[in-house]
């Protein structure tokens, strides 16, 4: 490979092994290496970056404001952490609609506030036009550990139950939708949204939860994966189980996507003690973007890390990592 | 895919709420608001037969209610 | 008439069916079935169904995926129209990631190439409009199912007269291949499943050459109660010693298929032979746009002739995958210079692929 593929920074295998090979091979550490979400820097403060570009910058159900905070939001509540503070960066192409960008802060700002988040540093760059498509948003986020709870946890158990936050897929289809990708009349909004909320109630719950990870690009087989990977745990998911919006099933029936690896950005999968699990059921469903979480499955055996899934009609495959882009099928 | 309308060679159909434009021109009639169709790639190959898809399921579930039957 | 087709969906009745088929083919030992259609090869491994009745059932995939199919020499033919001729390419997502001498089409992409990619044939000429300063090519892949799609944009590239628009056929004929891989006696297999889509469009009396080979066949959809009922009807004949050709889609399919899609297809196509991957140079394997439409032909339109074809992929045999032959477990690639993250051929790379359908299964119990 001589040049950067699209590949590399799809969420799925690609990605994974860009990051062990160029990065830990070079910046190897012990918080590092744990590749979560963000990291502990000290005894309680969490740090997370992530860099958002989406095509195009407004779509059903958001914009890349949003996506930026939210993302880093649920980045911070995947390690326990509150939300405090968060530093800008803008990367803007020359001659992008002044308004367009207004708008953008705006939904930042409007969410910032809700979420009590403070911006306390930033840059704002512009370059020349055509070296960029619009604009490119970079935050850097900061909490506090909530209640000392230190995530993800290195303890698990057989029976550990698997909990997925709502239905996936919206995210993609509704992107791809906006960019001209797949057509169809009516809307899938996008389910981004900030999830420390629901989070912090089951830490407030007293909920033994061992690991949360935001469902983003790669979609549920990433997740699933880059968590029996971490845990070196086997897991078994019941098709069943995993909430889905009819809408984009349909998307996916006519365009030969798989479900599994479509992006979200407001799904979490949380795996807690068995003991625990409808108790963090009941806590999720009081909370809009996280009503219809469902418990998809459970660790089976705490050895051959690998993700199978009990198809709907009696099967079992396993849910691999997702290979690449999202592409429609024909055959 | 469910017809939902129907305009010169192309209609409008839908599964479960999303709709799609097709090609009908290759069918052998023009297909009626309601009937469905089997579409590939965007072309549909064939008005389906409604009848003849319910004797089937009909004759799964009496086989597989005889099994049931059969094994009390 | 309210209940959609969803019927074919019900996930209670298709677990009923599947224990049904399990008990069923507990009687026999090593049957194979082969399915032709890459989306039954598909369709079959994600409901779960693909493993799920070993070691007395086996599943063959057969040459039905038209990407792992396509041959090195188209593959080669369309490299070369993008850095030669500086074209565009306009085709179906599934082409994407089929490697020719360490090397896909997305990896063009990715250099820059101009590489659009549609749902539907006809997509191709709005494409080509709105991008009037570049003249682009459509590759067209795929069977009897995709070529009408084909002929309707090649209708309407001859109607509207657009000149930076052009054609190039790699699609392939399923009855040349069931009757060469039969007539060659390597069709070692219990029975077959035809394919549903391919035979809506040209009637099931289309495979009837397959009666001379005595293997008995159903015509199946795609749902997963469509493959069920297709695998127990397909049983049902073995049982019995019945031959011949079954439908059990008949919703979708009768004796006689689409006259008017078979009108379009002969309208703008000859039958050819054809390089198959894998299987070689095939009898009447292929379709070639007709002489009179050669300047719509990208072909013809670019002049392409030989193109020398470097072949990396010789240690692959996918080939022999593909017609049933071997099992992917017994390619000394599978597995050791072969995965996913590095395939040698499209039976890795494709989703309807063999290989990689095993690869996937072979790790579940560990
Ligand atoms: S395992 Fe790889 S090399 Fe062997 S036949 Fe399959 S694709 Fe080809």
């Amino acid at each position: 490979m001589d040049k950067v593929l699209i590949t590399v920074g799809s969420g799925g295998k690609k990605s994974q092994s860009f990051i062990n090979s160029e990065i830990i091979s070079r910046f190897s550490n012990e918080k590092l290496n744990i590749l979560a979400d963000g990291a502990h820097i000290d005894n309680n403060m969490v740090v997370t970056t992530d860099s958002f570009t989406v095509f195009p910058p407004f779509f059903d159900g958001g914009d890349i404001g949003v996506l930026s905070i939210c993302g880093m939001v649920n980045d911070l509540a995947s390690m326990g952490a509150e939300p405090k503070y968060m530093t800008m960066a803008l990367v803007i192409e020359e001659g992008f609609p002044f308004g367009d960008l207004q708008r953008i802060l705006d939904s930042m700002k409007k969410l910032a506030n809700e979420q009590n988040i403070q911006l306390v540093a930033g840059d704002t760059k512009v370059v020349e036009k055509g070296k960029l498509d619009g604009i490119i948003i970079n935050v850097t986020g900061f909490g506090y550990r909530y209640k000392n709870v230190m995530l993800p946890s290195r303890d698990y158990k057989i029976g550990d139950s698997i909990i997925l936050t709502g239905p996936v897929g919206e995210h993609s289809i509704a992107v791809l939708k906006n960019r001209g990708v797949v057509e169809f009349d009516g809307m899938v909004p996008s389910d981004v949204a900030p999830l420390w909320e629901p989070v912090k109630s089951l830490i407030d719950g007293d909920i033994n939860i061992k690991f949360i990870r935001d469902v983003t690009r790669g979609g549920l087989s990433a997740v699933l994966n880059e968590f029996v990977s971490f845990s070196r745990t086997k897991i078994e998911i019941y098709e069943d189980d995993i909430p889905v919006n009819e809408k984009v099933l349909a998307v996916c029936d006519i365009y030969g996507f798989d479900i599994y690896s479509l992006a979200c950005e407001g799904r979490l999968v949380v795996v807690v003690d068995a003991m625990d699990s409808e108790k963090a059921l009941s806590i999720l469903s009081q909370y809009e973007q996280t009503k219809s979480a469902r418990a998809i499955g459970q660790i089976i055996d705490l050895s051959n890390p690998i993700v199978i899934l009990n198809t709907q009609f009696g099967g079992k495959i396993v849910m691999d990592m997702p290979t690449g882009e999202i592409l429609p099928r024909i055959c | 895919m469910k017809v939902l309308n129907v305009v010169d060679d192309f209609c409008t159909v839908e599964i479960n709420g999303v709709k799609k434009s097709c090609f009908i021109g290759f069918l052998e009639r023009k297909p009626e608001e309601g009937e469905y169709l089997l579409v590939h790639a965007g072309m549909a190959i064939k008005i389906l037969d409604y009848q003849s898809a319910q004797e089937i399921i009909d004759e799964l579930a009496l086989l597989i209610d005889g099994e049931l039957r059969d094994s009390e | 008439m309210n209940k959609s087709f969803d019927l074919f969906k019900d996930r209670e009745l298709a677990k009923k069916l599947f224990s049904h088929i399990k008990s069923k083919v507990s009687h026999f030992s090593n049957l194979k079935i082969m399915e032709f259609c890459g989306t039954h090869t598909h369709n079959i491994f994600q409901y779960g169904f693909r493993y799920a009745f070993q070691p007395n059932l086996k599943f063959i995939a057969g040459p039905g995926c038209p990407v792992c199919v396509t041959s090195d020499n188209e593959l080669a033919e369309a490299f070369w129209l993008l850095e030669k001729r500086g074209v565009g390419v306009i085709t179906y997502g599934d082409l994407l990631k089929v490697p020719y001498n360490g090397k896909s089409l997305f990896d063009y992409r990715s250099e820059g190439f101009s590489i659009e990619i549609v749902y539907s044939a006809i997509d191709a000429l709005s494409i080509a409009k709105k991008k009037s300063d570049k003249e682009w090519v459509f590759l067209g892949v795929g069977f009897e199912t995709t070529i009408p799609a084909t002929s309707a944009l090649l209708d309407l590239v001859v109607r509207t007269g657009i000149k930076n628009l052009s054609v190039i056929s790699f699609h392939k004929n399923t009855k040349s291949i069931i009757s060469a891989l039969g007539s060659l006696g390597e069709l070692r297999v219990d029975g077959i499943l035809l394919p549903g889509h391919v035979s809506a469009v040209v009637g099931w009396q289309y495979f009837n050459d397959i009666n001379a080979f005595g293997i008995p066949s159903v015509v199946v959809g795609f749902e997963p109660l469509d493959i069920l009922y297709g695998i127990k009807e397909l049983i049902d004949m073995i049982e019995k010693g019945e031959r011949g050709i079954k439908c059990a889609y008949k919703r979708a399919v009768q004796e006689e298929g689409n006259r008017k899609m078979l009108d379009s297809i002969n309208k703008f196509f000859d039958v050819t032979d054809c390089n198959w991957r894998g299987l070689g140079n095939i009898k009447n394997g292929g379709f070639e746009i007709k002489p009179e439409y050669s300047i719509y032909n990208a072909r013809k339109r670019y002049k392409i002739e030989n193109i020398e074809v470097l072949s990396k992929q010789n240690q692959c045999l996918c080939g022999d995958v593909l017609i049933g032959k071997i099992e992917p477990i017994e390619c000394p690639s599978f597995d050791v210079l072969c995965n996913p993250d590095a395939p040698l051929g499209p039976c890795m790379v494709s989703h309807e692929g063999t290989c990689l359908a095993y690869y996937k299964w072979s790790r579940i119990n560990g």
